[in-house]
């Protein structure tokens, strides 16, 4: 693995250069300091595994606050690949849903999804970028791990952020078929690596249509981790907010929690829930 | 599966669905924020701060699932000007011990027929999922009334055979609410990324069919009509007179299923010796009657699910012998029918709009004429799409046939604000040739509103 984002830093780095000498553009400033932020952001250790609790909560100017409550885990299986499962526990009408995914090392994708209505596990396709995760301001891509070599990346300025010192990161994608957004700015805690906000450019390189801001962080052991979040649709000021109730890193959990088998069945995953 | 996960569907399906990857279920920066680092072979980072697992802790949940309650219009159905039903199926689920599972469960359902040649009230309750579960390491084995739906595809899966069929509504629901639960003993074992699934019915039960006299009915007094027979004076004269009753009971029959999950494909084998809960009638003349009878049938079937980009596919394929047919005298013969699905599942412009497809063909295999189609093939499906981050819902369910005249459509529009409320207004539309099921309701055409939830 490390050959291999070497091997993409490589030719990221080349790409870019290409790209510059054919165009006659300026050099963009600190190009391989960008890069090695967004592989620092990236590469910023966080377990073998993890398991959460959280608290999605959607609102609507004007509306009442729609909530969903679920619980995470995630297993590091080196080489980077990961397998994730998420099974949701509340409103009622979507209590049960489960979801599993295996990200390979390609950054192909196989996902199961669990309905309990029928009790049948279905395949799904895992190259779904765009569209909305169940209701939130969230699109699909944002839930998927994007390694720093698809996009292209540059520092454009520093920006305090709560309190913190940030460098923005600018991050455009090197193929534009592979994202929904046009161009992504981060504001990046150089010290931890952490990333406290994202303005999201959609359809528009000037103006953003979405923004992610870090509300709280916290370290557990040497883990920062983001406790709670909230994502703006920058148009009509729907609010996305995510509130992690629970952490658990490096538990040990076993490789058959994530099997299509666990998945279906909601007794042994249950046994995990912190 | 609820479609404002999957707008999936999904609900799901959600409902493909996403290809969720954050374990803290945030966006990309907070994935980054919580992720692990993928370079590490899966190193020991800090101490494990607790077992993996937790101590077990008994549990009782309880609750009320489906619950529907709809009054509909039928602009030009004889039988009636509308009706309003309502159901719901409490229940309870009870684990005492990490290996004990104990659940109980009604359906209850209400239906009020009202303005037209047959109306009439009934009230009626059934057993929903009642049993007891043992399972320990990788076997699970359930003994009691429960709902056993095998299949990949949507809408009519052609390896669902130990499944009791509701048709109070004919193919109005959706596939989960389109099933009953009926007694079975069922042992399940995983064996790596296989599993193997084995169900015995001891005590067989028909599907349930609506009152003889509502719209939905299979069989049509009034016309002399029988759904997916052929019309004719001799049958309209024995419909209308004859006496309608029950086929004998016994047992259902026993199945087997493996199945593998986890790899690029997952498939799965079925062989079933079953007796189907759709009932065929079969004509005494003398009587004269028609008796609902559920003859074995022999089945093996073949199933398949893959991804490739932004397509998910679902095929089903398979093989029935001893399948009932009616001779154009009347008689009873049996023949084999061939049947498969090709299934599709996918996102239009990566949106949220969620399209299913499929496309299903059946062969009955005989030399003789018969009053039943010989051969059907038509295609089926689901687009819906999610609008206000998921408030509002459009859909629109489908069957349409190919080489016979067989169509249905039903648009819908959903509020979902209201979580876990769904209230919505469909139409639905029925049009086709006499042998056809969309043609058999071919007067049923209606207009509904109604609200369903679970708490």
């Amino acid at each position: 693995m490390g050959l291999e984002c070497g091997s993409g830093l490589s030719l990221l780095r080349a790409t870019l250069a290409a790209a510059l000498l054919a165009t006659g553009w300026p050099a963009p400033v600190l190009a391989d300091e960008a890069a090695d932020l967004a592989q620092a952001v990236h590469a910023r250790p966080a377990g073998r595994d993890l398991t959460t609790v959280s608290l999605m909560e959607l609102t609507d100017k004007g509306r009442a606050p729609r909530q969903r409550e679920l619980v995470a885990y995630r297993l590091n299986k080196g080489r980077g690949e990961a397998v994730n499962l998420i099974r949701f526990l509340d409103p009622a009408d979507i209590a049960g849903i489960g979801l599993l995914s295996l990200d390979k090392a390609d950054e192909a994708s196989e996902q199961w999804l669990y309905l309990p209505e029928l009790d049948r596990v279905r395949r799904i396709a895992g190259d779904r970028k765009g569209g909305r995760f169940v209701g939130s301001d969230l699109n699909y891509e944002d839930l998927q791990e994007r390694k720093p070599s698809r996009d292209r990346h540059r520092l454009i300025g520093k920006e305090p952020v709560g309190g913190v010192d940030c460098d923005l990161l600018e991050s455009t994608p090197v193929e534009a078929s592979n994202s929904v957004y046009l161009k992504r700015i981060s504001w990046v805690d150089r010290a931890t690596a952490m990333v406290m906000r994202v303005d999201y450019f959609e359809k528009d390189l000037a103006t953003p249509s979405k923004r992610w801001l870090l509300l709280s962080r916290k370290k557990h052991g040497e883990y920062w981790t983001v406790m709670d979040s909230r994502v703006t649709d920058l148009a009509t000021g729907h609010e996305t907010r995510m509130t992690v109730q629970s952490v658990l890193y490096d538990r040990k959990l076993p490789a058959k929690l994530f099997t299509p088998q666990a998945l279906a069945d909601e007794s042994i995953e249950a046994e995990y829930r912190p | 599966m609820k479609p404002q996960l999957l707008s999936m569907l999904p609900l799901a399906a959600v409902l493909a669905w996403p290809a969720v990857r954050a374990a803290e279920a945030t966006p990309a920066p907070l994935a980054q924020a919580a992720q692990a680092d993928d370079e590490a072979e899966a190193p020991a980072r800090a101490a494990p701060r607790r077992a993996a697992t937790r101590a077990f802790r008994p549990s009782l949940k309880y609750g009320v699932d489906d619950v529907l309650l709809e009054a509909g219009h039928f602009p030009r159905a004889p039988k009636a000007d509308g009706s309003t039903t309502l159901r719901a199926s409490p229940y309870a689920l009870w684990q005492p011990a990490r290996e004990w599972e104990f659940r109980v469960g009604a359906r209850l359902d209400a239906v009020s027929q009202h303005g037209g040649s047959a109306s009439y009230d009934e009230v009626r309750g059934d057993i929903a999922d009642t049993y007891v579960r043992y399972r320990r390491g990788d076997t699970r084995l359930t003994v009691g009334a429960q709902t056993i739906v095998w299949g990949r595809v949507d809408g009519t899966p052609v390896i669902d055979r130990v499944s009791r069929v509701d048709l109070s509504r004919f193919a109005l629901d959706d596939l989960p609410e389109r099933r009953r639960a009926q007694l079975a003993l069922r042992w399940e074992q995983t064996l790596g990324d296989y599993k193997l699934d084995a169900v015995v019915l001891p005590a067989f039960r028909g599907a349930r069919l609506p009152d003889v006299d509502s719209v939905w009915s299979p069989v049509d007094r009034e016309r002399g009509r029988i759904i997916g027979v052929a019309p004719s004076p001799g049958l309209e004269a024995l419909v209308g007179a004859a006496r309608i009753r029950e086929g004998d009971r016994g047992s259902g029959g026993a199945a087997l299923r493996l199945s593998k999950s986890g790899g690029a494909v997952d498939f799965g084998l079925t062989l079933a010796h079953t007796r189907q809960t759709l009932p065929y009638y079969q004509v005494d003349l003398a009587e004269p009657s028609l008796t609902a009878i559920y003859p074995y049938n022999r089945f093996a079937g073949v199933d398949a699910e893959f991804a490739t980009g932004a397509y998910t596919w679902r095929i089903e394929l398979g093989h029935t012998s001893d399948v009932p047919v009616t001779l154009a005298g009347g008689e009873r013969r049996s023949a084999r029918a061939i049947e498969g699905v090709v299934g599709v599942e996918f996102f239009p412009g990566g949106d949220d709009t969620r399209v299913t497809l499929q496309l299903a063909a059946r062969s009955v295999r005989t030399g003789q004429t018969i009053l039943e189609l010989k051969e059907y093939y038509g295609v089926n499906g689901e687009v819906e799409s999610m609008l206000a981050q998921g408030r509002w819902k459009l859909g629109m369910r489908f069957f349409s046939g190919l080489n016979e005249h067989d169509l249905y459509l039903a648009p819908k529009v959903s509020w979902l604000g209201w979580e876990p409320l769904e209230i919505y207004a469909v139409a639905r539309h029925f049009d086709g040739g006499s042998r056809t099921l969309a043609g058999f309701h071919r007067d049923h055409d209606m207009f509904a509103i109604g609200l369903s939830t679970r708490f």
